[in-house]
Parts: C-alpha cells; sequence; structure tokens
C-alpha cells in the first residue's frame, strides 16, 4: 500500500513536471534564433549605415538602377540628379525611424502610401529619398503590392559568417508606383483570372497538400540576397539585384547594398 | 318408340373482343439529338477554347484602363503634353540666348535632340488612347463580360441533360426536359440583348484594332526609353541647370516643368505600367477575336449572335421535342 502510494506520487510528480515544462517552452513562444540547415537565424533588426561618399569612394547604404538591356557592372545607369553621389548613378539611404530592417517582421507600408506629390510616406526602414524629384523609399509586407503574392518577412540566416536572406518582401514605393525589389522574387499573382478561379485554386491547394501530398507551387523565385556578418562586432553587409517585373520600369534592375550592424531583438508579434 | 335425335347446333363464331387500344406515343429523336449536341458542344468548346481566361483577360484590361480613360485624366494627359512642349520649347531659346556649350548637360542635350520625336510618338500615344475612349466606354459598359463562359457552359450543360432526359428518361418528365431546355435557350438569346453586348462587341473589336499598334512590347520599350531622356533632362534642369540664368517666358516654362514633373512623370509611369502590364491580356482578347477569323467574321462581332443563334435553335429543337400521341386513324 504504501509502496503504492509513493509509486503513484512520484508518477504525479514527473507528469506535473513534464507539463511544466511544456507549458514554460509554450509561453516562451519561438526561439528567437532558430537553427536550420540553413544556418542560424537572425532575429533583430539590421541597424543600416547610412550611405556616403568618402574619397571618391561609396560606403554604408545604398541603391542603383540599371537601365534596360543594361548589366549590374557596367551600366548603363539611371542618373539621379538629385543624388550627389557617382554623378548620380548611385543614390544614397539613410536608416529610416526603426534604424533599418526589422527580420522576422513586417515593416508594412503607412495608408495612404504616397503623399499628394506621389511622395512615398513609408519611412521606417529607410527615410525617403528623392529620385527623380519624387521621394522614395521601402516598405515589407505580408501580400506584395505589386505582384499580389503572399510573401515572407525579411528572414536572415548565418552559416561561418556568410549571410543568405529571404527579402522577397522588399517593396519600393515612388510617384504613385509600387516596385518588388526583392530577392528571391515573389511569383507574381496578377495574371487576369475567371470570377471564383482563386477561391477554387485555394481549395485545389489544400485538397492537393492534405490528401495528395503535393506541394504547393513556389510563391518565390530566382536567387537571394547574401552577404557577410562578423558575429563579434555585428558588422554585416547584405547584397543582391532585383529586375522589376511590370509596370513603367520592366526590365530595369535594382542593385541593393546594406551595410550596417545587426542588432539582436525579440521576434516581431506579427511575424508568427 | 322413336328416340328424340339432336343434332349438334352450329353456332356462328363469336366476334373479337374490341378492345381500345391507346395511340402509341413516339419519342422524336432528332431534336433531342440537336440538344444534346449543342449541349456537349456549349460545355466543352469554352473550356477547349480558354474562352474563361480570354473573358477574364478582356476584362482585366477594361478594368485595368479605367482609370487612364476617364475625361479627366485625358485632359491631364494633354496638358502634361503642353508643359513638355513648352519646356522642350523653352530649353532651346535658353540654350540659344545663353549660348549653352554641347556637353555640359548631356541629359538636356539628348532631350534637344529627341524632344521632337518623343512628343511626336506621345501625341500619336495619347490620339489614340483619347480615340479609343467612345469604344472603350461602350465596352465598359457591358455587363459580366468575364460571366460570359459561365453563362455558356452552364446552358450548355442544362442542354445536354435536357437531350439525355428526352433520349432516355421517363416519358412522364419529358415536359421538364423541354422546359429547361427553353430556359438555357431564352438565357442565351436574352443575355446579349440585356448586357448591350452586340454594341459593345463590336465596340470592342474597333478598340481591339486602334491599339494594337500601341499594345506592343517594342511600343513598351520606346515609351521607356523617351521616360528615361524626360526624366535625366528634368533632373538636370532641377539642379545643375540652376547655374545658367535663363529669363521672361522661357524661365517660367522651364520652371513650370519642373514644377510639373513629379505628376507629369506620375501620369506617364501610370500609362506605360498600364499598357506593360496588359499586353499578355490584349493578347488574349486578340486570340478571342480570331476564333472566327478562319470565316472572315471577327470572334469579338460573332460572339453575341453566336449566342442568339445557339438560343434559337436550341429552342426550336425544344418545341418539336414535346413527346406528342399519334392520331388514331379512323
Amino acid at each position: 500500500m504504501t509502496i503504492r502510494g509513493t509509486t503513484t506520487r512520484c508518477l504525479a510528480a514527473a507528469l506535473a513536471t513534464v507539463a511544466l515544462l511544456g507549458a514554460t517552452a509554450a509561453c516562451g513562444g519561438k526561439d528567437p534564433a532558430a537553427t536550420t540547415s540553413r544556418g542560424t537565424e537572425l532575429v533583430g533588426v539590421l541597424e543600416l549605415t547610412p550611405g556616403s561618399v568618402e574619397g571618391g569612394k561609396v560606403t554604408g547604404t545604398w541603391f542603383r538602377m540599371v537601365q534596360v538591356g543594361g548589366s549590374v557592372k557596367s551600366g548603363p545607369y539611371m542618373k539621379n540628379a538629385d543624388s550627389p553621389a557617382e554623378g548620380g548613378e548611385v543614390t544614397l539611404l539613410e536608416p529610416g525611424a526603426s534604424g533599418g530592417v526589422r527580420l522576422g517582421g513586417y515593416q508594412s507600408q503607412p495608408r495612404p502610401p504616397f503623399a499628394a506629390n506621389g511622395d512615398s510616406r513609408a519611412a521606417a526602414i529607410t527615410k525617403p529619398v528623392k529620385f527623380f524629384g519624387v521621394r522614395f523609399s521601402i516598405s515589407t509586407n505580408p501580400t506584395d503590392p505589386q505582384t499580389k503574392t503572399q510573401v515572407a518577412p525579411p528572414t536572415v540566416y548565418v552559416d561561418h559568417g556568410k549571410l543568405v536572406a529571404d527579402l522577397s518582401s522588399w517593396g519600393v514605393t515612388w510617384n504613385n508606383q509600387v516596385f518588388n525589389q526583392g530577392a528571391p522574387k515573389p511569383v507574381s499573382n496578377t495574371a487576369a483570372k475567371a470570377p471564383g478561379q482563386e477561391k477554387a485554386e485555394k481549395v485545389w491547394d489544400w485538397v492537393a497538400g492534405k490528401y495528395l501530398e503535393s506541394a504547393a507551387a513556389p510563391s518565390i523565385t530566382g536567387r537571394s540576397a547574401t552577404g557577410r556578418y562578423d558575429a563579434k562586432t555585428g558588422a554585416f553587409v547584405l547584397e543582391w539585384t532585383s529586375v522589376i517585373e511590370g509596370g513603367p520600369f520592366n526590365r530595369f534592375i535594382g542593385s541593393w547594398h546594406l551595410e550596417g550592424t545587426f542588432r539582436r531583438s525579440g521576434r516581431a508579434p506579427d511575424a508568427s | 318408340m322413336s328416340l328424340l335425335h339432336l343434332s349438334p347446333l352450329e353456332l356462328p363464331g363469336a366476334p373479337p373482343v374490341a378492345r381500345a387500344v391507346a395511340a402509341p406515343v413516339r419519342r422524336r429523336r432528332a431534336p433531342a439529338v440537336v440538344l444534346l449536341v449543342l449541349g456537349v458542344l456549349l460545355t466543352v468548346a469554352p473550356v477547349a477554347g480558354g474562352l474563361f481566361a480570354k473573358a477574364a483577360a478582356g476584362q482585366q484590361l477594361v478594368d485595368a484602363f479605367g482609370p487612364h480613360l476617364t475625361a479627366d485624366a485625358l485632359d491631364r494627359y494633354d496638358a502634361d503634353l503642353t508643359t513638355l512642349r513648352n519646356g522642350a520649347v523653352a530649353l532651346d531659346a535658353v540654350y540659344r540666348t545663353e549660348h549653352v556649350e554641347h556637353g555640359r548637360f548631356p541629359g538636356l542635350d539628348e532631350y534637344r535632340r529627341k524632344a521632337t520625336a518623343i512628343d511626336g510618338r506621345a501625341t500619336g500615344l495619347l490620339g489614340s488612347v483619347r480615340a479609343a475612349q467612345p469604344d472603350y466606354l461602350r465596352v465598359a459598359a457591358i455587363g459580366g463580360f468575364d460571366r460570359i463562359p459561365f453563362l455558356v457552359v452552364i446552358a450548355g450543360l442544362a442542354m445536354a441533360y435536357a437531350g439525355v432526359l428526352l433520349l432516355r428518361g421517363p416519358r412522364r418528365r419529358a415536359g421538364s426536359a423541354v422546359l429547361i431546355a427553353v430556359a438555357a435557350s431564352v438565357a442565351l438569346i436574352g443575355y446579349p440583348f440585356v448586357s448591350d453586348l452586340p454594341a459593345g462587341s463590336h465596340a470592342g473589336e474597333r478598340l481591339q484594332r486602334a491599339l494594337a499598334p500601341v499594345m506592343t512590347a517594342d511600343a513598351v520599350r520606346q515609351e521607356q526609353e523617351d521616360f528615361v531622356v524626360l526624366v535625366h533632362a528634368v533632373g538636370e534642369l532641377d539642379t545643375s541647370f540652376g547655374d545658367v540664368p535663363p529669363t521672361g517666358r522661357a524661365r517660367r516654362d522651364l520652371l513650370a516643368l519642373v514644377r510639373a514633373w513629379p505628376s507629369v512623370s506620375s501620369d506617364l509611369a501610370g500609362l506605360i505600367g498600364a499598357i506593360n502590364d496588359n499586353l499578355a491580356n490584349d493578347r488574349a482578347l486578340a486570340d478571342l477575336d480570331d476564333l472566327t477569323r478562319g470565316v472572315g467574321v471577327s470572334g469579338l462581332v460573332a460572339l453575341p449572335w453566336l449566342l442568339v443563334g445557339t438560343g434559337v435553335l436550341a429552342s426550336a429543337a425544344a418545341s418539336t421535342a414535346v413527346p406528342r400521341r399519334r392520331r388514331e386513324r379512323r
């Protein structure tokens, strides 16, 4: 009787411990720095160093646009008369209200996204900067405004000092126009659809995924952004190119260079 | 004693019992087969011919151009062109009066070289767009263009069902089968007139032809090049050209161009973007128009009359498909 009672108490205590551990883990949410085959995920903010020209060399964070038919290495580039860097071929960027890019969460465009004169109002990632007379800026949105595709928030993995990033949600707003400038690129979801087709496709995707074990069609394509990271100092560089697909600047290429310091912090509440 | 001998009685044969026989109900096979064939054709053809995608593309094109074909938008585009034209004239004047040397402002030099051609192309583009506006409005007035394939397929299914019912179903359901076929026919005949499809599809065919030279990848590419020339020129006007002191009207016109540039570039970008993003939709609409080109008729123009014709044929078949008793011979 005594032995049985002791056993029961021990079992109850073990179960309670397991339950408590489970509850604690659940309350803790996701691991802020999950490690996968791609490396360790960085969760926090990529604080941007402002772009500048020092001794004729461009440093910090910047962007440039290649004309249709040109190449990233040799141009021809759009010459932004409002930029002093490299004869306007490079536009310098400054960190916005959030200091830079939040990883694992979105920094969506405000509503309305544009001022009356076409200036972009998004000011969290970078300060709106003049580009041919009109201010442009950047935002990251759950549904990309140009391609209408659902995209992941900016996600960066580090593996032995090398960065690989999903910046498919990187969207530019300029003069009442929206351009996806992400890497990889979202697959466009703007093709004409018959009434009800979109819902039917969603139902089919669900059925195919659940009963046919078929993977959903990929929503992103192309290369990821890449870079390097110094774990001791937090210094990072992230670079990518992105072809504009659709709209007035179809086939123009954006070349992006982000530089700064990674600051670790909690995962954004809207990211999960 | 004589015995009474009875001879056998010969009775005449009884006449046959006459029973009233019901006149046989005759199934009319031909109208039922016509309904079945029409039904299958109406169901399969829109799917096989990609009508759903083409109609959706046409609807998306119509929706996308809506904001660019309002009277306000067209007036704004004209004002933009006037601003650019005045700016180009003013720039020439300043170059002459101020003896601006070639090469000092490469963006403005290029604009001066190309201004006449750019103006010609932009004027042509806006002329095409403005000329297309009345037809566009008629096309936009068609109610539920992208739902036409659904109407056709549903009518086809109804006719096929009625045909099968008339051929194989119980005789008591023949009446309802005919009613179903008639209802489908009425829908096909009535929709074009309710939605003003004949006028709209004629306008659509004209619109498609009128915008064909504009709706090409080459035209978009040229517009992009012109935009780049303009954007570089205005950029220099707004910055480094400030060193050159133009005066009088030329100064006013150049300042007006610089001030209006955000609005002008937004208009141009929006229009070029709408054209570029609807090239595939325009091709789909052209394919729809070409569907019956083989018999020398525009597919868009023929569409409403195909619906009406099919509806009339089906209703005629349905009306003759009602089962009737054979008349008794007297």
